[in-house]
């Protein structure tokens, strides 16, 4: 499916997800809406050394990664100023009292929701 | 008896005969020899002396008064023997009244002397000298006539014993009245008894005991004799005070060393000196005995009238005292009795309100802390101890864990934390005993003796200890509720019942606050459980929404999208299948691999597999994974590989690789059609080469090779299985080849 031009053209994301098929999936819906993968990781010291080293516009982040919570990401990220998206399929209210500003994409999502929680984070 | 103006009147006429008067003396109707005659006769003592005091007559009276017959015109102013004055002082003859009456010529009256007789006999004795004179009124001589007043004398004597008696014994009744002790009060009745008393002697009082059995030293007699006979059994076969109460009458023992009931006791007698030995029972108005009032005498004595009647007096005054004051013990008994039984009904009345308190707290409040404190301070008012604790049961130790005491310092609070069952302590033997446990004094205790508690129980100050065991409704121990005195002390009967309801109030709290924290771990586990459920639905419905998204995207045709689909939901179900039967902890690889193929080996075929590899448990993580990607592979295969004609066979195995820490899959196609490299790679390459790389975090090899497909995955062991602790893979035989 050719990409359509939209909002989040050409964003660069980073996705964190331990589950593969999820990572499969979140690869091709960003694809499919013209953003580019900056890379993928789905366990937490390679995602934190990617989160700090690599440039990209935005990351989706899985809250749970093999059992471990990805907010020390999400605190590296912040203090780079870069935005984020937290996928769960947990409760919104499981996060931090710090961190539940950020957009949440609940598992499973459609198209749209990636794309809406995506814009909202890169507010635009 | 003669009587005194009798006597005045004789003298009278005698002065009339002395001076030979003979009109005077016809007066009387005498002559001079009638007179003589009547003299002589008279029982009264008379005699005559000259001028110069020279006795010229006496009568026979006069001679049995001084006990011997003076000389005539030799004896000098008196008939008797020796004199002396009422108070005992010798008097001399040429002193005596009669010397007076001659040597000052004038009659003397109203004087009194004693005479002593050569016997040594004295008789007190009244005088009355009355000088004679002739007619010219000269002095020619004296008649005396001498009163033998000893009747009178003893009559006065008796008089005054009676009167020191009344007062004695209004002395002691007064002190009685005004509450003096029986020691006092019979003392004094004593001190008035040996004042009068003519022998050597020894007075005591005895009281018998409420039940009448045996017999109390009151007042008498010295410590070391009290010593030996306190506590003295009344009865027949009794000492003389034991019997006189016993027979509600008098034991007169003239001599203890002669009575053969005193055998045993003769020392006593030796030590205190004495022989004889009287008793006489003290009875009420009602004729109940009370008690014995005792003389002992230095010799042997029987009873005379008199001493009876003293002891009669005694003893009756002495029981009027008795009675007094037993009266007065017992309404002083009766009236502490009422006192206490007031204080009791008080002090119940407030453990009372007190327990109430407490069950509306019970009901009421919800922080159990201040309860348990609030319970540990009623059990110390109720039981009047210095301290109290409260103690839980903890079943996974089977030890008391403290939770809440009054008064323990820091270190017996520490020292207390945790009681092992089978401790020393009393919590920790009425843990064992399930009964209660009281040591009113852990120095007497047999049990305590030289143990470590014994020891800290000293440490912290406590000489008494109470334990009761905590028990649930359905009998189950679930605590200890102590008590702590510092002193000596045994909790009474109403006290321990009071005790009990409160200790049974502090089981249900217990009880209540146990099966509190149990619902609300079950809450808390639900709770996970639920969490944890639904991140996992919601992961694996995630996973099946990629799996059909990617797959009817790939599809050429809707038909073969729904094939497709469906084949990959069955694989997905089967492994969680197997996941399931191992609730989600893990799956041995052997079954998953057993279940990714069981749908291309049925059927009479050639065997199709060669599998093999030892027994390794994987996590369910890396189960799914794997499950998945044989899966594809196996479609693969059947499709376009060594499943796809008739002789094709796939070898798969597994097991350490060339590093300990690492393991390795393979699956290789053997003789099936040639293949190609494809065009572009599908999901089902896709979710081989990527997916698995990442679930397992190793590296995948796929080689379209022309004679058949090979796969292998390296990935680190502890991705695949978790810890280190599993046991290592064997490593993959040599004869393997790529």
């Amino acid at each position: 499916m050719p990409a359509a031009e939209s909002r989040l053209t050409g964003k660069r994301v980073l996705v964190v997800e331990d589950e593969a098929l999820v990572t499969m999936l979140l690869e091709e819906g960003l694809i499919d809406m013209g953003c580019e993968i900056a890379d993928t990781a789905s366990r937490l010291d390679d995602a934190l050394e990617k989160a700090n080293s690599l440039l990209f516009d935005v990351a989706i982040l899985d809250v749970n990664l093999h059992g471990q919570k990805t907010f020390p990401i999400a605190e590296v990220l912040s203090s780079r100023g870069i935005p984020f998206v937290f996928s769960t399929g947990y409760e919104a209210s499981s996060l931090p009292l710090s961190l539940q500003q950020a957009p949440v994409l609940q598992k499973p999502f459609q198209q749209q929701d990636l794309e809406q929680a995506l814009g909202t984070a890169l507010g635009v | 008896m003669v009587e005194e103006q009798d006597v005045y009147a004789i003298g009278d006429a005698l002065q009339h005969v002395a001076v030979a008067d003979p009109l005077a003396a016809l007066d009387f109707g005498f002559d001079a020899k009638h007179l003589r005659q009547l003299l002589d006769a008279l029982p009264v003592a008379v005699y005559t002396t000259d001028a110069a005091g020279l006795v010229t007559y006496f009568n026979q009276a006069a001679a049995d008064l001084a006990g011997r017959r003076p000389a005539l015109g030799t004896d000098e102013w008196c008939v008797t023997w020796k004199l002396h004055l009422p108070d005992g002082t010798p008097l001399a003859h040429s002193e005596c009244p009669m010397a007076i009456a001659l040597t000052e010529n004038r009659s003397v009256r109203g004087v009194e002397a004693v005479a002593e007789r050569p016997d040594g006999t004295r008789v007190p004795f009244m005088p009355f000298p009355t000088p004679l004179r002739d007619e010219n009124g000269d002095l020619v001589g004296a008649v005396n006539m001498l009163l033998d007043i000893s009747e009178h004398k003893k009559a006065e004597r008796r008089l005054r014993q009676n009167e020191a008696w009344l007062a004695g014994q209004k002395e002691a009744f007064q002190a009685a009245m005004n509450g003096a002790p029986l020691e006092k009060s019979l003392g004094i009745l004593i001190e008035t008894a040996m004042k009068q008393a003519e022998s050597e002697r020894r007075c005591a009082f005895y009281i018998a005991n409420p039940e009448g059995t045996e017999l109390r030293h009151v007042v008498g007699m010295p410590d070391g004799y009290v010593k030996c006979v306190d506590g003295l059994k009344i009865g027949p076969g009794s000492l003389p005070c034991g019997l006189a109460v016993h027979r509600g009458e008098p034991v007169i023992m003239p001599d203890v060393l002669e009575e053969p009931v005193w055998e045993p006791w003769a020392w006593l007698a030796r030590e205190f000196d004495f022989r004889g030995c009287w008793s006489f029972p003290i009875e009420t108005a009602s004729g109940k005995v009370v008690g014995s009032f005792a003389m002992y005498f230095k010799e042997p004595n029987g009873a005379a009238d008199r001493d009876r009647e003293l002891a009669a007096a005694l003893a009756h005054t002495a029981s009027i005292i008795i009675s007094r004051h037993q009266e007065s013990l017992e309404r002083e008994r009766i009236s502490q009795a009422l006192r206490e039984s007031e204080r009791n009904l008080a002090a119940e009345l407030a453990a009372a309100r007190h327990l109430q308190s407490i069950s509306t707290s019970l009901i009421r409040e919800g922080d159990v802390e201040a309860l348990y404190a609030q319970i540990v301070e009623a059990a110390g008012e109720v039981m009047h101890s210095d301290m109290a604790s409260i103690q839980v049961l903890d079943h996974e130790n089977d030890a008391l864990h403290l939770i809440a005491h009054k008064g323990f310092d820091a270190e017996a609070e520490a020292t207390w934390r945790w009681i092992e069952h089978d401790d020393a302590t009393s919590c920790g033997h009425a843990l064992k005993t399930k009964t209660r446990i009281v040591v009113p004094d852990i120095e007497a205790d047999e049990f305590m003796a030289c143990t470590p508690a014994q020891e800290q129980y000293r440490k912290a100050g406590i000489r008494a200890v109470q334990s009761t065991p905590l028990v649930g409704r359905a009998g189950h121990s679930l605590g200890m509720i102590s008590t702590h005195w510092r002193m000596p002390h045994e909790p009474s009967e109403r006290d321990l019942r009071i005790f009990d309801v409160l200790a049974r109030q502090a089981a249900d709290l217990i009880e209540r606050k146990e099966s509190e924290d149990a619902l609300q771990r079950r809450a808390a586990q639900l709770r996970l459980l639920l969490d944890e459920l639904n991140h996992r639905v919601k992961n694996t419905l995630a996973t099946v929404q990629s799996i059909a998204h990617q797959t009817l995207r790939h599809a050429s045709t809707m038909a073969e999208g729904r094939k497709s689909l469906d084949a990959r939901l069955i694989a997905l179900s089967r492994a969680h299948n197997v996941l399931t039967r191992e609730h989600w902890e893990g799956a041995n690889l052997r079954e998953l691999v057993a279940e990714a193929l069981a749908a291309y080996s049925n059927g009479s075929g050639p065997r199709r597999f060669d599998v093999s590899g030892n027994d390794i448990r994987l996590l369910p993580k890396a189960g799914l994974a794997i499950s998945m990607a044989l899966h594809e592979l196996a479609t693969n295969a059947v499709k376009y590989g060594a499943l796809s004609n008739e002789n094709g066979h796939v070898r798969i195995r597994w097991g350490g690789g060339e590093d300990a820490q690492l393991f390795r899959l393979e699956w290789s196609e053997i003789d099936g059609p040639p293949i190609e490299q494809p065009r572009r790679l599908g999901f089902g390459s896709r979710l081989i080469k990527h997916g698995l790389a990442q679930d397992l975090g190793g590296v995948v090899e796929l080689h379209f090779e022309p004679d058949g497909l090979v796969f292998a995955i390296d990935a680190p062991l502890k991705e695949l299985c978790g810890g280190d602790d599993k046991p290592h893979p064997r490593p993959l035989d040599d004869r393997w080849e790529r």
